[in-house]
């Protein structure tokens, strides 16, 4: 696990043309932005290019971060506007595909853990943009509300509001027995 | 929030942490990394240069980080310090206010002359370069080259503040002189900066009798050039030695200064030199002969050793090297945060 001033010491030596510096902040973050991609996307597929978009433009635009603010919320904005550009561009979102790996479980459980996740997964598309980007941040990525707001740069009340109305939302489409 | 809401709040809570958190693809590390490290080699020098100083900006901020952090005791201390700032900015505030306590007279003259010294120094980020060739120039390989040659930032400082030395480069630089290969040859050649910078040389272009010769001589041997192409293009040797037996070469051989000249082993070197002949019958090293402020910076020692380096003479042949000289605050500014930027990366 990266800490704030090993981060900003790898984002210096990239700048200096060290591109094999990048690598620990890719390990370190593309699990969060990958899922981020997925919930936003629905499709793993342009998950995937999306996350690999990111991390390349954040490579190119490193001269431009500000090391006095969080390297993730920084990287997240740009993975969060990749995941919104590709979905303005494409086709009706898919639901989640079998080869998708979940972490952990056997046969029968592996496919449960499918069919919530793709249940979730429709119910989040049923989100405005602004509604679904706090529920992935909240319930996937693990963030608080404090790193939500830095992160999306609203004030915590903005998040616990847009969370709030979210869960209101979701709770009737997510509630046992009573799914779709 | 009644009662109800809460229940499906907590199933909904429940719901969502049962979902199983997603694995990104095994690939997409070495994925990126391939992108990243493709992205790495297409970077343009100016890019590069940008970058590198963004790093030294990033790693000073790490290091005032680890400052603040060292000095995490002393917190009291700037409490204190900043404390008595306050008292002393309230004083004086009082005493622009009130006028009390009432100064002597004279004070006036001291408080003018220390606003005049308030100015802030110029900074890197200071700097806006607005002409787009001067842009272009220090854009380029060649400026980068120059501006890492600590004698050719010299030099180039000096024309980028001297409107004559800038006026004879810029003239040099217009007339194609250092694009052409011969020339540049020969401006990066030892023997020609010895002789160029030699006092001898500066004696002898400080007579402007002998300099209109030496001009006139180089013109004759273009003509020369010109008017027998087969023989300048077979042997640049024979085009020298028909202009050595010329008028204008015995005329500027008796002066007392081209003897002193001659006497040097520099210049005998210089003159058995066939790439020295093949030079001096080339239009452009004439043209730039007969101008009478290339003369003048002739000899000026520092432009004959600058005139010797390769990277100068690839910066010269830069087509808006001219163009660059001629906005002389510019590149003077360009220059001057360039070295900074540059001085601190290297920290």
């Amino acid at each position: 696990m990266l800490e704030t001033h090993d981060e900003i010491a790898c984002v210096a030596r990239c700048l200096k043309g060290e591109a094999s510096a990048f690598e620990p902040l890719v390990t370190q973050y593309q699990r969060v932005l990958f899922t981020v991609a997925l919930r936003l996307l629905g499709n793993a597929e342009d998950a995937r290019d999306a996350t690999q978009n990111a991390f390349v433009r954040a490579y190119q635009r490193l001269d431009t971060f500000d090391p006095s603010r969080r390297f993730f919320s920084w990287i997240y904005r740009i993975a969060v506007n990749e995941s919104l550009n590709l979905r303005r561009a494409q086709r009706p979102h898919e639901t989640l595909p079998e080869t998708l790996e979940t972490a952990g479980g056997g046969a029968i459980d592996a496919v449960e853990a499918r069919e919530l996740s793709e249940r979730v997964q429709a119910a989040l598309m049923t989100l405005s943009t602004e509604h679904r980007e706090v529920v992935v941040m909240r319930h996937f990525a693990d963030l608080s509300y404090q790193e939500i707001a830095e992160t999306l740069d609203i004030p915590e009340k903005t998040v616990k509001s847009r969370l709030f109305s979210a869960r209101q939302r979701l709770a009737p489409l997510l509630a046992t027995g009573d799914g779709r | 929030m009644t009662g109800p809401e809460f229940d499906t709040e907590d199933d909904l809570e429940r719901r969502l942490a049962q979902v199983a958190p997603v694995n990104p693809p095994r690939d997409m590390t070495a994925a990126i990394m391939a992108r990243v490290t493709e992205t790495e080699q297409g970077f343009s020098t100016w890019r590069r240069w940008r970058r590198a100083a963004h790093a030294a900006r990033i790693t000073n901020f790490l290091r005032r980080g680890r400052v603040d952090r060292a000095q995490g005791g002393s917190i009291v201390a700037k409490k204190a310090i900043l404390a008595f700032a306050g008292v002393g900015a309230a004083a004086i505030l009082v005493f622009i206010i009130t006028g009390y306590p009432p100064t002597g007279s004279g004070s006036e003259g001291a408080i003018g002359a220390a606003r005049r010294d308030q100015t802030a120094q110029v900074a890197a980020a200071d700097v806006k370069v607005t002409d787009p060739a001067v842009q272009q120039f220090i854009q380029s390989d060649a400026f980068d080259k120059v501006m890492k040659d600590p004698q050719a930032r010299s030099f180039m400082s000096q024309v980028a503040s001297n409107s004559a030395l800038s006026q004879a480069v810029s003239s040099v630089a217009q007339s194609h002189l250092m694009s052409n290969a011969q020339v540049a040859s020969l401006f990066s050649n030892q023997a020609y900066a010895q002789v160029m910078s030699s006092a001898s040389f500066a004696q002898l272009m400080s007579n402007s009798a002998t300099a209109s010769q030496l001009a006139s001589l180089s013109a004759a041997a273009s003509q020369a050039a010109a008017s027998n192409a087969a023989a300048a293009s077979n042997s640049a040797t024979q085009t020298f030695a028909q202009l050595a037996s010329s008028q204008q070469f015995s005329q500027l051989a008796s002066s007392q200064h081209f003897a002193q000249l001659a006497s040097t082993a520099a210049f005998v070197q210089l003159m058995s030199n066939s790439g020295f002949a093949q030079a001096m019958s080339n239009p452009p090293f004439a043209q730039a002969m007969s101008n009478t402020q290339f003369l003048s910076a002739l000899g000026n020692a520092q432009f004959a050793a600058a005139m010797a380096n390769a990277s100068l003479a690839q910066a010269m042949s830069h087509a808006h090297f001219s163009a660059a000289l001629n906005n002389q605050s510019q590149l003077a500014a360009a220059m001057q945060a360039y070295s900074q930027s540059h001085s601190q990366s290297q920290q």
